[in-house]
C-alpha cells in the first residue's frame, strides 16, 4: 500500500532542531567589551586624560580621580578573555533597524494606488541604544559614565583622531550551545558599534524602605554599527 | 438491537478473565541520552514509580444560537515539561550522581556552557527517549511507551534526617521533559496505527 501519510512536522522540526545551525540559542549568553579609541594596549588612560581634562573646566569642578577610573575599567572588569565581559553590563536594548515607507502619487488618481518609495531610516536617525550597569561600591556610571558624559557635552563629537578621541567602541559578543568537544562555548554573532558616547544616565532613587540592587541604564549613540558572524565558527 | 449483557455475573466472568491492570505491573526499562544509556538495567531496579503518559486534544467551544460546539483542536501532552520518577537512592548515590552529572552537560552554570546533542543543536534530540513498559501479571511485555526528545529538567532533594532518623530508605525525584511519545504494541491484540511511528 502506497504511504498516503503527509510529510511529518514534528519529525522535520525535531531534526532541525538537532542540528546547531537551526538549534535555539540561550539568550543569557553574551558578554559586552568597551573599547575606547583613545586607549593604547588594552588600558584605558588614554580616555580618562581626555575626561579629567574636561570635567576639571566644570563650573562644579566635577572630578573622579583617575586612580578610581582606573578601576573601573580595567582588565579586571573587563578581562580580555573569550567568553568573558564588562562586569557590570546587566543588559543591553539592541537598537533596531527599519525604514519608512512613503507613499507617492498625483491628483485625482481615482481607483489608482499610490506608489511606494523608500523613505528615512527612522531609527537609524538616533542611532542610539541602552545598556543596564549594576551599581558597585565604586559606581561605573556615577564615577566614569557620568563624568564622560559631561566631558563629552565639552568636547563636542567633532573627529580629532584616534589618540584623541573620547568615543569608545562597544563589541558585544552573543554565545551559543556547546556545538562539538572543541567548541565548548561558540560565538554565534558579534556586534561592534563605533564612535560611540554615552549621552544619558537614567537617575536613581536612594529610599528606607527596602534593599535592591540597583541597575543604571545608560544611553549611547554611535556613529555606525556591524554586525557579524564569525566565519570559523559557522558554515 | 442485540443489548450487551451488563450484569454482574458478566461483570465477574470478564474481570476473571481480563484480570485488571495493577500498579506494579509497569517498569521503566530504558533511559538512553543521546544513544547512550544514562542508566543500567540495575540502576533502573531501583526506580519506584512512574506514570503512563496522557495525550490530550485541546477542546475548543464554538457558540452558535445557544448552543456550545465542542471542537477538537490540536494536541498536547500534559506534563511533558516534566515527567517524574521516582528511584531508591543507594548508598553510593551513583544513580543520583549520575543523573546530576546529565544535568550540568545541560547547562554547566560554572562555565556558562550549555550541552547539545551529537549534532551540535538541541540536547532534547530524538535520540534521547525513555522506554516505558506495561505487562500482564505473566510479565509479558503488553504495550511498549518511548518518550521522545527527553532531557533532565529536576534531580530531586534527598531528604534525610539526622536527628529522629529511624533508617528509613531514601529515595528521590528526577524530572524529565520530553517532546512527546510513541506507543508500540507488543503483546497485545489492539494496533497502534503505524502512521504514529
Amino acid at each position: 500500500m502506497a504511504d498516503v501519510n503527509p510529510p511529518s512536522p514534528v519529525t522535520h522540526f525535531l531534526e532541525l532542531l538537532s542540528d546547531w545551525d537551526y538549534s535555539l540559542p540561550l539568550t543569557t549568553q553574551w558578554a559586552v567589551a568597551i573599547a575606547p579609541e583613545a586607549s593604547e594596549n588594552g588600558d584605558s588612560n588614554g580616555l580618562f586624560q581626555i575626561i579629567k581634562e574636561y570635567t576639571q573646566i566644570d563650573v562644579t569642578d566635577f572630578y573622579i580621580p583617575l586612580s578610581i577610573q582606573n578601576k573601573l575599567l580595567n582588565e579586571k572588569t573587563q578581562p580580555n578573555i573569550d567568553g568573558l565581559g564588562l562586569y557590570y553590563a546587566q543588559s543591553i536594548r539592541m537598537p533596531k533597524e527599519s525604514f519608512t515607507p512613503m507613499y507617492v502619487g498625483v491628483d485625482n488618481m481615482g481607483g489608482f494606488l499610490k506608489g511606494t518609495v523608500a523613505s528615512d531610516r527612522l531609527d537609524m536617525g538616533g542611532r542610539h541604544f541602552n545598556i543596564d550597569f549594576l551599581e558597585t561600591n565604586v559606581d561605573f556610571s556615577d564615577g566614569l559614565i557620568r563624568p564622560w558624559i559631561i566631558a563629552a557635552s565639552y568636547r563636542g563629537l567633532i573627529n580629532t583622531g584616534k589618540r584623541n578621541s573620547i568615543k569608545t567602541s562597544i563589541v558585544i559578543q552573543e554565545f551559543s550551545r556547546q556545538r562539538n568537544a572543541d567548541d565548548l562555548k561558540p560565538v554565534r554573532k558579534i556586534h561592534t558599534f563605533e564612535g560611540c558616547v554615552p549621552i544619558d544616565v537614567s537617575e536613581r532613587t536612594l529610599k528606607y524602605d527596602s534593599e535592591e540592587v540597583l541597575v543604571k541604564s545608560v544611553g549611547w549613540i554611535y556613529t555606525s554599527y556591524k554586525y557579524e558572524i564569525d566565519p570559523n565558527r559557522l558554515r | 438491537m442485540e443489548i450487551p449483557e451488563l450484569t454482574i455475573n458478566s461483570f465477574f466472568r470478564n474481570a476473571v478473565i481480563d484480570d485488571f491492570s495493577r500498579d506494579y505491573l509497569f517498569r521503566i526499562t530504558r533511559i538512553s541520552f543521546d544513544n547512550g544509556e544514562l542508566l543500567d538495567e540495575t540502576d533502573l531496579l531501583f526506580a519506584k514509580t512512574g506514570k503512563l503518559p496522557a495525550r490530550t486534544i485541546v477542546n475548543h467551544q464554538v457558540k452558535y444560537a445557544g448552543q456550545t460546539f465542542n471542537v477538537p483542536g490540536s494536541v498536547e501532552f500534559p506534563g511533558s515539561e516534566s515527567y517524574v520518577m521516582d528511584f531508591y537512592c543507594p548508598e553510593t548515590s551513583s544513580i543520583r550522581e549520575r543523573l546530576m552529572n546529565e544535568s550540568v552537560r545541560t547547562f554547566n552554570n560554572f562555565y556558562g556552557i550549555a550541552g547539545s546533542g551529537a549534532g551540535g543543536g538541541t540536547i532534547a534530540s530524538a535520540n534521547s527517549t525513555i522506554e516505558l513498559i506495561q505487562f500482564n501479571k505473566n510479565l509479558d511485555a503488553l504495550y511498549k511507551y518511548e518518550l521522545v526528545g527527553c532531557s533532565i529538567r529536576e534531580v530531586g532533594e534527598v531528604a534525610y534526617n539526622i536527628a529522629e532518623g529511624n533508617g528509613a530508605v531514601m529515595s528521590f525525584n528526577v524530572g524529565v521533559a520530553y517532546h512527546f511519545f510513541r506507543r508500540y504494541a507488543l503483546g497485545s491484540n489492539l494496533v497502534v496505527p503505524t502512521s504514529e511511528l
